[in-house]
């Protein structure tokens, strides 16, 4: 069956960001996921040890269920390397002691874009290693967060992304919105589509202390409960397309996937589709 | 998958599995083995799959056994599972040791139809090192590059 | 001189190489598994000589099973019995085919193991081993039932629904 040709983005605006900058998203982690093609034998690897040019702090190996994964702390963010049958996962992620200039206490990496940087710095010494197997399928990850004063403040605050949601901040709770908006790639020719999945929330947090007898319970503690706007992206390679993607087509595939990943950070889901109810 | 389900799923694995060597096989013929096999597939679709492919990857079950299964799985109309069922079978044509695995993968491929083995077929034709095998594979490729079909999958997400 | 049929599972003929205790000129046992006995009996059809018959007969065993599946076979010449030492006897088959029931089924007699293992040997050594596969057997099937020498009363009905689909 002869494929469709998907048709080109239909407009190259970009709607006005409802942040200002992505640094007011805090990135708690940041994820490369590949799927190599069926070639690729399972087994250990050394190339968090290549990539990084330190030593593996933790090397986690369950060869009866082929799964490997070697990870670390570096720079101030944890870096983990998963190989699974069928699945290959770079994740940046938060260190036990981080001091974070938000002023938020929430355990993050850093911000967004510092956490991108360090990210992608180690992903290119991956690619330019020629470490990278040729993979059918590539997806981006992320969860970012943005610590807000309470419950009512994070609806708001996600109405300005979700301008096709009415949302009432003060009668609401439990709220969780999440979408695909899939697009055609704007590499090779348009030829396959990325699912841009974005899932929105507000987050609850909260410490108590409680003492447990034999016949009562007490709450002797209980910190303030503190809120954050969680901002989970998936965004990948469509499943009908299966490459081939050789090592070297991947990192300006993986840029792209990136890429889409923060124009919905700063824009929302809908991006050039933003209705004037936002601005009310 | 939740590790719970996960866990839940490898035990019937094995218990399947240890079902298949008991029996004797014959070419199209249902066994129990291969109903509890489909069964579980139809149930709990690619979520077996990957609790499969350790199991076959690490060669950790009887060859003939992993064999049956593979050309079951090739065989199977489950569509959610298409994608991960060939990637196991062209993964396992070409990285296995076993001429049963390998066999059995040629087999599975044959029943799915799908054009977009053919690389894999292509590569493993040049490694194979039994002509036997080798023939069929060629049977294979012959059969797929003259009568190109690709179902469709439709996963969206890669959590 | 006339050859005989028999369906085999054909990766189970395959010498392993990395079989490292196997001795040299040796068959595993595996292949033993295809040549299983009834009362020292074993089945198999007689191709004729010019192999007018062999489609036919392919179609017959293909028909047998639940479901179209490819067909493993070993053809072998029949000069390998007398050099065995192994008698054979025409007996009535029971495949959908009638006529090939009555006209080309044998039964190997008085089989003992070691003369089985000897026609295991042979078969490994001197037989044509080949596979038909799942689409090559459901065009014979489907040939066979519109030719009406396969009596699709006989078929089972997964099998047949798989081959009426084109017929």
């Amino acid at each position: 069956m002869p494929k469709k040709k998907l048709p080109p983005i239909s407009s190259k605006k970009v709607a006005p960001a409802v942040v200002k900058s992505i640094d007011e998203w805090q990135a708690a982690a940041l994820r490369f996921t590949g799927f190599p093609v069926p070639s690729f034998p399972i087994g250990e690897v050394d190339w968090w040890q290549k990539v990084t040019g330190v030593d593996v702090e933790l090397r986690t190996s369950q060869p009866k269920k082929a799964l490997f994964q070697d990870e670390g702390n570096l720079e101030g963010g944890r870096l983990t390397l998963k190989l699974e049958p069928m699945r290959i996962d770079w994740i940046l992620a938060q260190t036990d002691a981080q001091d974070h200039e938000v002023g938020s206490d929430f355990k993050t990496v850093t911000l967004f874009s510092a956490a991108q940087e360090l990210f992608l710095k180690y992903l290119s010494q991956w690619f330019q290693l020629n470490l990278c197997p040729p993979l059918r399928r590539l997806a981006f990850g992320a969860i970012l967060l943005h610590p807000v004063s309470d419950r009512r403040t994070g609806y708001e605050r996600m109405s300005k992304f979700l301008p096709a949601v009415t949302i009432d901040p003060q009668g609401s709770s439990d709220f969780v919105y999440q979408i695909n908006r899939p697009r055609a790639s704007t590499l090779v020719g348009g030829e396959y589509r990325i699912n841009r999945l974005s899932k929105w929330l507000v987050l609850t947090q909260g410490m108590r202390g409680i003492q447990v007898g034999p016949d009562f319970v007490h709450v002797v503690s209980e910190d303030k409960a503190k809120f954050e706007c969680r901002l989970e992206l998936d965004i990948n390679t469509a499943a009908d397309f299966e490459g081939p993607f050789s090592g070297e087509k991947v990192p300006g595939m993986f840029d792209e996937l990136v890429k889409l990943g923060r124009e919905i950070a700063l824009s929302g889901p809908y991006g050039a589709r933003r209705s004037s109810r936002a601005r009310q | 998958m939740p590790s719970a389900l996960g866990g839940r799923i490898d035990d019937l694995v094995r218990s399947c599995f240890a079902l298949g060597k008991e029996e004797r096989f014959e070419d199209g013929m249902e066994s129990n083995f291969s109903r509890t096999l489909l069964s579980l597939l139809n149930k709990y679709g690619s979520n077996f799959v990957h609790s499969l492919m350790p199991l076959l990857v690490t060669k950790r079950v009887n060859a003939e056994v992993a064999g049956e299964a593979l050309r079951w799985l090739g065989a199977s109309k489950h569509s959610s599972s298409h994608s991960s069922r060939r990637w196991l079978l062209e993964h396992l044509l070409l990285n296995s040791s076993s001429p049963h695995v390998r066999d059995g993968a040629i087999l599975g491929l044959s029943f799915m139809h799908d054009a977009s083995a053919i690389p894999s077929l292509k590569s493993a034709i040049e490694k194979e090192p039994y002509q036997e095998l080798k023939r069929d594979i060629g049977q294979v490729l012959s059969q797929l590059e003259s009568k190109s079909q690709c179902p469709s999958s439709s996963e969206k997400s890669v959590r | 001189m006339p050859f005989l049929l028999r369906k085999i599972r054909k990766v189970r003929w395959l010498v392993e190489a990395d079989l490292d205790w196997l001795k040299e000129g040796e068959l595993p046992s595996d292949p033993l598994g295809d040549l299983s006995t009834k009362d020292n009996t074993l089945s198999v059809w007689h191709v004729d000589t010019n192999k007018s018959n062999l489609d036919r007969l392919l179609a017959a065993l293909a028909s047998g099973p639940d479901k179209l599946s490819h067909l493993d076979y070993a053809l072998f010449d029949e000069a390998l019995l007398s050099k065995i030492g192994i008698e054979f006897r025409h007996s009535p088959g029971a495949s959908a085919d009638a006529a090939a029931n009555t006209n080309w089924h044998r039964d190997l007699v008085e089989l003992s193991a070691s003369k089985l293992v000897e026609l295991a040997v042979g078969i490994r050594a001197e037989a044509q081993i080949n596979r038909l596969s799942a689409m090559e057997a459901k065009q014979l099937v489907i040939q066979g039932v519109r030719s009406n020498h396969l009596d699709s009363t006989k078929l089972r009905p997964k099998l047949l629904s798989e081959a009426s689909g084109d017929a």
